[in-house]
């Protein structure tokens, strides 16, 4: 093992990688060579298959598939098992749930429902479709299967968002571009230099003109565009005025199609029909789709996001937060991944079979054993070359403000001659309405010539004829009369005519004129129009000259950082090793005391319980000699009264008898006597048995007694002893007690060097990432190593092979086969799916809110103990795994199913050790209980908790 | 020998903790493992000087006219008197007279101005202290509070939510803060989600699984332990904790006498809940009172509504002062806006966010005080004009919070309150 990391190393440092080399070589090459100290070790098979697992399906894999991975000799087995994974539709179902989560960040369901939508997601990752498809499809969709040519699912994340522009803005920005504008709607960015108020419009611009469009309730909302809306905006701090095209971060305003007026539709508006769905000629989300392949940002942001997925932590974290001042810990990577990924054609699948094959995702998360910091003359050179970078980075950053400032600068005077073409624009449309009215007044009266002329010519043709005719014939004078008529009015209308004439040259003098101001107006506007021109060539030549300044300022800040981040790294290890060393001196040094003042204070204690018992045992004693003494003196005393009553009784028996001797012959006098001597007989009897009674009780009190002083004694030979036991404590307890401290203190200390430490190492992947487990990959991986997963599988399997029965000897063939998991996996989903739900509410960030923080709270675990699933899960049942548990006798076998099938590993000899002394603790009839209890336990530990 | 370097004996695991207790204030992460809790009486002393913070939530819009605002014998006024308080110069409705006589704990802010008249936005600015954007929710007060307060000694809940219905899980308003500040609902005499153990489970399976939990955490936290693994572990502690201490949550609980003065309709019970909440030590209880939407018959519905408040909040007030408890915990009754001076033509009056009041008081706001004036008949601010955005601030600097600090989420610096507002300094004590 030593010797291939050796190895390993080795090539990795030796040799250059080199473009022909596969991708995931130059990965390693390039993170070796940012490193500030040793990196972690290769990582264990389980480990690697635990985290393959989790990564590219979503969940652990069962014991089975752990044991049979464990025991395979295969050289190649980790990136055939990588491979393999990629395959699966499970891997297809993590991506699809991976990205809903990421995309929609568990909002509630608006217009498209999340099981056609993930339904479309899952579709998408299991025929591999190019990523810059899948996002184009999300821009373009207009919810319309029929207009757009593309299914209504993918419009979900806009309509969802009731495409607010605003907010479809901010996270189209955050999703695909990895960059929060939030803060720039009003003015440039606050916090972030490089995010200014014109990358927000510019992005807007592709969106502004989306509106929700559902004039009827009873039909789904689909999304509509108007053909016209330019983004305007005007900063509230700066008061600077700008317009922007559409554009996105990093790149140039797109140039638009100019058209025609009343060529603007390929579905004109119509007031009278409201529900009829207007489309532009020109979509600006088309337009969106069609420029991000190409966008730097675009490509940077889902080579990001994959490497997150992948590695359980992204190069730039948050992943909205990329800017110069939130540097990647390896920025040539971060700017490899990107190119690479678009070289790929935005292949997801092969993408994460090369980060998967890469030694830095096969690292351990334990820190190195050996952190070989460098020494300090190393980071001395450092800082040196600090000294050399932060100019350069001022300067450049300097250069870049400066070159801003002219682009604004720019695109103020460009909006100004916006502004004024605007205005030339609408001049020209005035004197066009002018001409227009201008040259309808001289046709009218052009028209009223010709009427005119028509009747002058035909009277003073007629008056002509009938001049003719009276000339011949001057006698008649009806005639004549006639004649003098046509000649009269031919002379009116000559005289009409005459004036229609003049007017009809007046007015085509007025409509000359309005030509002429008209084609003044639009040389005025054309002139405009070329100034507007120029002015945008300015614009668009200060843009470039601002991404260029941009990209060096975030060059050399990034390169800035990247030193600056190895110089941490090495002092935050230079800080953790004398701390730990410390720790682990401090720690013997009060094991060593302990070792001492532990018996001692343990003697203390069982002297301190002797003494207790021997005292309770002095008491004990003390209350019998008491309690017997008193019973003595109680005798006694019961003695001298009988005593002296049957002394009375016997006198006066005696004295009565004297009496009847006297009296012989009084009968009742002898009666009496009689009595009082059977009386007195009586009393000396029971005399005699209290007198025989005294000396047992004289021996009980003495008994007694001299038991107490065998108790006292006791008692004051274990209290002579105290002071010389407690002198021994009271003697080692100081120093004890301050080793203790020091032991904690240091102890916490290296705790939180080595917090700091592995945050560093974490951060820039010289470590193993250690990340919590999603809602879902925790409900799933819980499911499978209870055994659910794999009953449902077969389950379903079985359900399938009946409804569709293959014939003897048949064999499965291609169709069936894809068929086949197809449906079996759908239906694994569809039973399990439901348990995600109370995991996401108790693990998971709130809808609508960022979805990959960590919580731990105490809910979580009152779930796992009282909310009855876990427990459920636990139970023995078909195959599950504890029942499959209860069916191995031996417990060491035992133990190792129980691990491969929690924890993807074998358990350690004093883990097999436990589970035995666990199992031989309780009687047979609580195995059950035993095993289930253990299976929970491993269950809710953070080995199971954390992917590592 | 049970006692060793790594897990240590009780007097080791007290030091360790009240060690790393101090190492951890203010980091808002559990550091700590596998320790169980501080010494009782560490906790008793850090449950006493806890700050705490009560919200009585007015559903509808209270009207400032009928309540801390009275503008009696004006067009405006409506039929009820302005009656004299425990602070002189003081005036409040009629309809509060056991509040009334509470004033000198209590403070007004009167001239408030939200320039909003639309429930959900209003609630939202109230609660929040920032006006509504597009694409960004931000989290309520008690979240806020519930998250700056949070450390390692609290074992109860941070931030609870007092409603009519049953107990349920967690409400969405936390925002980016997560779940773990998020309100818990607690309705009924229902206990917390969980706190509570099936029938089939027995104590000793619950030991056995913890203790073999422990054994399999600990050996894995010889070599990869986090603030997180630390964290999540200590989740578990927690709730076994919490599981010891659901009594807190049973009302029936409290002596029947304080039942009687407190009142049997759910509002009395609610505040009597809420005394026993904070003095348990929950950092943020929520009670709501419904409905003051009174676009008809306000007079009529305030007379009824503000009947049934009056006196169990006045008996909080009271309560709170006289158990030593009200230097400590801040109260503040807040709806979502006012109503119109105008009275409409339902006797109603409507929606109106131009120049209403808020009441609070406790903790570090100067008592008997009153920020703020509007015009003789309430129709326009006219001194000392306040946002929603400067009552959050004052909140949280009444509660001894630096109102301009950061949380650090995800790496991302999130204001604890809008930095476009500042705190009405004179009502800070």
């Amino acid at each position: 093992m030593n010797w291939r990391n050796t190895m390993w190393v080795w090539v990795l440092t030796a040799v250059a990688a080199s473009a022909a080399d596969p991708l995931y070589v130059r990965v390693d090459q390039l993170l070796a060579q940012g490193q500030a100290a040793a990196m972690a070790v290769p990582a264990g098979d389980d480990v690697f298959l635990r985290r393959i697992h989790l990564d590219l399906i979503g969940r652990i894999p069962t014991a089975a598939e752990a044991r049979a991975f464990l025991d395979s000799n295969a050289t190649d087995k980790r990136i055939k098992t990588a491979e393999h994974l990629l395959a699966t539709l499970d891997h297809a179902r993590h991506m699809a749930r991976t990205f809903d989560v990421m995309w929609m960040e568990r909002r509630a369901d608006k217009h498209v429902k999340s099981t056609d939508w993930q339904a479309y997601l899952m579709q998408s990752f299991a025929t591999n479709k190019p990523y810059d498809k899948l996002a184009g499809e999300i821009f373009m969709a207009d919810g319309n299967a029929t207009s757009s040519g593309l299914p209504r699912e993918p419009a979900k994340f806009i309509l969802d968002r009731d495409a607010e522009p605003h907010l479809i803005t901010r996270d189209i920005g955050r999703k695909f571009f990895g960059v929060d504008f939030q803060c720039a709607q009003c003015h440039d960015h606050p916090r972030v230099d490089d995010y200014l108020q014109r990358d927000y419009y510019g992005l807007q611009a592709f969106l502004g003109r989306t509106t929700v469009f559902q004039p009827d309730v009873k039909f789904p909302a689909v999304l509509a565009e108007k053909a016209a809306g330019e983004s305007r905006y005007k900063s509230v701090f700066t008061k600077h005025e700008g317009e922007t095209r559409p554009r996105l971060f990093g790149g140039l305003e797109v140039d638009q199609l100019e058209l025609a007026s009343g060529t603007e539709w390929v579905v004109a508006p119509d007031d009278k029909n409201k529900s009829l769905r207007p489309i532009p000629r020109n979509s600006r989300r088309a337009q969106l789709a069609a420029q991000v392949s190409a966008n730097p940002a675009f490509r940077r942001n889902i080579a990001n996001v994959l490497w997150g997925h992948m590695m359980g932590r992204a190069l730039v974290e948050p992943l909205d937060g990329f800017s110069a001042d939130n540097e990647p810990p390896h920025p040539e990577l971060m700017e490899l991944l990107a190119n690479e990924f678009a070289v790929m054609k935005f292949d997801t699948r092969a993408f994460l079979r090369e980060l998967a094959q890469t030694q830095t995702y096969q690292r351990s998360s334990i820190l190195p054993a050996q952190l070989a910091p460098p020494g300090t003359n190393v980071v001395a050179a450092w800082e040196v070359e600090i000294k050399t970078l932060t100019p350069k980075s001022e300067q450049s950053e300097g250069a870049w403000k400066k070159s801003v400032a002219t682009l604004y600068q720019s695109v103020t005077n460009r909006l100004l001659a916006t502004i004024e073409l605007d205005k030339a624009v609408a001049a020209q449309a005035e004197t066009r309405k002018a001409l227009d009215a201008a040259s309808k007044v001289s046709t009218d009266a052009n028209a009223v010539t010709a009427t005119k002329l028509d009747l002058h010519k035909v009277t003073s043709e007629a008056a002509a004829k009938a001049k003719l005719a009276t000339d011949k014939l001057p006698a008649d004078k009806e005639l004549v009369d006639a004649t003098a008529k046509f000649q009269a009015r031919a002379t009116t209308f000559a005289a009409e005519l005459a004036a229609a004439q003049k007017d009809g040259e007046t007015k085509a003098a007025a409509t000359k004129a309005a030509t002429d101001r008209h084609a003044a107006a639009e040389k005025f506007a054309n002139d405009n129009r070329t100034k507007w021109k120029d002015l945008d060539k300015l614009v668009i030549a200060a843009d470039q000259t601002a991404q260029a300044a941009a990209v060096v300022q975030q060059s050399d800040k990034f390169n800035l950082a990247k030193v600056q981040r190895r110089i941490d790294d090495a002092k935050a290890a230079q800080e953790f090793l004398p701390l730990d060393a410390a720790a682990k001196v401090a720690g013997t040094n009060y094991l060593a005391a302990d070792k001492v003042y532990a018996p001692a204070k343990q003697a203390l204690v069982t002297l301190q319980a002797a003494i207790a018992a021997r005292r309770d045992a002095m008491a004990a004693a003390q209350k019998l000699r008491d309690d017997t003494a008193a019973a003595l003196v109680d005798m006694q005393k019961q003695v001298t009264v009988k005593a002296d009553v049957t002394k009375a009784v016997t006198d006066a028996a005696t004295q009565a008898e004297a009496a009847r001797l006297k009296l012989p012959a009084d009968t009742e006098l002898a009666a009496a006597v009689a009595k009082f001597k059977m009386r007195s007989d009586q009393l000396n009897v029971e005399l005699v048995a209290l007198q025989k009674q005294v000396p047992d009780r004289d021996a009980a009190a003495k008994g007694a007694a001299e038991k107490m002083a065998v108790a006292q004694k006791a008692l004051s030979d274990e209290d002579a002893k105290l002071p010389a036991v407690q002198k021994v404590v009271t003697d080692l307890e100081p120093q004890w007690k301050t080793l203790q401290i020091a032991a904690n203190e240091a102890k916490a200390k290296a705790d939180a060097a080595q917090d700091k430490l592995t945050q560093r190492w974490n951060n820039s992947f010289a470590t193993g990432v250690f990340a919590p487990l999603t809602p879902e990959q925790l409900c799933w991986s819980m499911m499978q190593g209870a055994g659910l997963v794999e009953a449902q599988r077969v389950a379903a399997e079985a359900e399938f092979a009946q409804k569709n029965p293959l014939a003897a000897g048949q064999a499965e063939d291609a169709n069936r086969t894809a068929t086949r998991l197809r449906t079996v996996e759908q239906l694994v989903n569809d039973r399990l799916k439901g348990n995600e739900a109370v995991f996401v509410k108790l693990f998971g960030g709130e809808a609508g809110q960022p979805q990959r923080d960590y919580y731990a709270t105490a809910e979580q675990a009152l779930y796992f103990t009282n909310g009855g699933t876990l427990t459920a899960w636990l139970a023995p049942a078909g195959t599950n795994l504890v029942a499959r548990l209860n069916a191995i006798a031996d417990a060491k076998l035992l133990a190792e199913e129980l691990y491969l099938g929690a924890l993807t590993r074998r358990p350690l000899a004093e883990e097999v050790a436990d589970v035995e002394r666990q199992l031989a603790a309780r009687p047979k009839e609580q195995r059950v209980a035993v095993l289930q209890e253990m299976t929970w336990a491993l269950m809710t530990t953070s080995e199971f908790r954390f992917r590592h | 020998m049970k006692c060793t370097y790594e897990c240590g004996s009780a007097e080791h695991t007290v030091a360790r903790r009240q060690f790393l207790g101090g190492l951890a204030a203010g980091a808002g992460m559990f550091i700590g493992g596998l320790d169980t809790f501080a010494t009782p009486a560490a906790v008793a002393q850090m449950t006493r000087d806890q700050k705490r913070l009560i919200i009585v939530r007015m559903h509808g819009g209270l009207s400032q006219l009928e309540s801390w605002d009275p503008k009696p014998n004006t067009d405006t006024g409506g039929p009820f008197r302005a009656i004299p308080t425990s602070v002189p110069g003081i005036h409040i409705s009629e309809l509060l007279p056991y509040t009334a006589k509470q004033m000198h704990h209590l403070a007004l802010v009167r001239g408030i101005n939200t320039k909003n008249d639309d429930h959900g936005k209003g609630t939202y600015m109230m609660l929040t202290g920032r006006h509504p954007t597009p694409g960004q929710t931000f989290p309520e007060l008690g979240a806020v509070v519930a998250r700056a307060m949070d450390n390692s000694a609290l074992t109860l809940p941070g931030h609870i939510n007092i409603a009519n219905g049953g107990s349920g899980g967690r409400n969405n308003d936390a925002a980016y803060l997560g779940p773990k500040y998020a309100s818990i609902s607690l309705g009924g005499a229902q206990p917390p989600a969980y706190t509570t153990r099936p029938a089939n489970l027995t104590e000793q399976t619950v030991q056995q699984q913890d203790e073999f939990r422990r054994k399999a955490n600990d050996r894995f936290a010889g070599r990869r332990r986090t603030a997180e693994t630390d964290a999540y572990v200590q989740s578990f502690e927690q709730a076994q904790e919490l599981v010891r201490q659901r009594d807190v949550f049973d009302l029936s609980k409290e002596p029947q006498k304080d039942h009687e003065r407190y009142g049997t309709h759910e509002f009395g019970k609610h505040c009597l809940l809420a005394r026993r909440l904070v003095e348990k030590g929950v950092t943020c209880v929520q009670v709501s009172h419904s409905n003051y939407d009174t676009h008809n018959e306000n007079f009529e519905f305030h007379f009824e509504q503000l009947g049934e408040f009056d006196r169990p909040f006045a008996t909080l007030v009271g309560d709170l002062a006289e158990r030593g408890l009200l230097q400590h915990t801040m109260i503040v009754v807040l709806s979502e806006f006012g109503r119109t001076p105008r009275i409409n033509q339902y006797y109603g009056r409507d929606h109106w966010g131009h120049a209403f009041s808020v009441c609070m008081g406790g903790a570090g706001l100067q008592r008997g005080a009153v920020v703020g004036k509007t015009n003789a008949n309430g129709t326009a601010v006219t001194e000392r004009q306040v946002d929603a955005g400067h009552l959050f601030h004052t909140y949280l600097r009444a509660l001894g919070l630096n109102s301009r600090h950061h949380f650090n989420i995800g790496g991302q610096k999130q204001p604890m309150a809008d930095p476009a507002f500042a705190a009405i300094d004179e009502l800070i004590a």
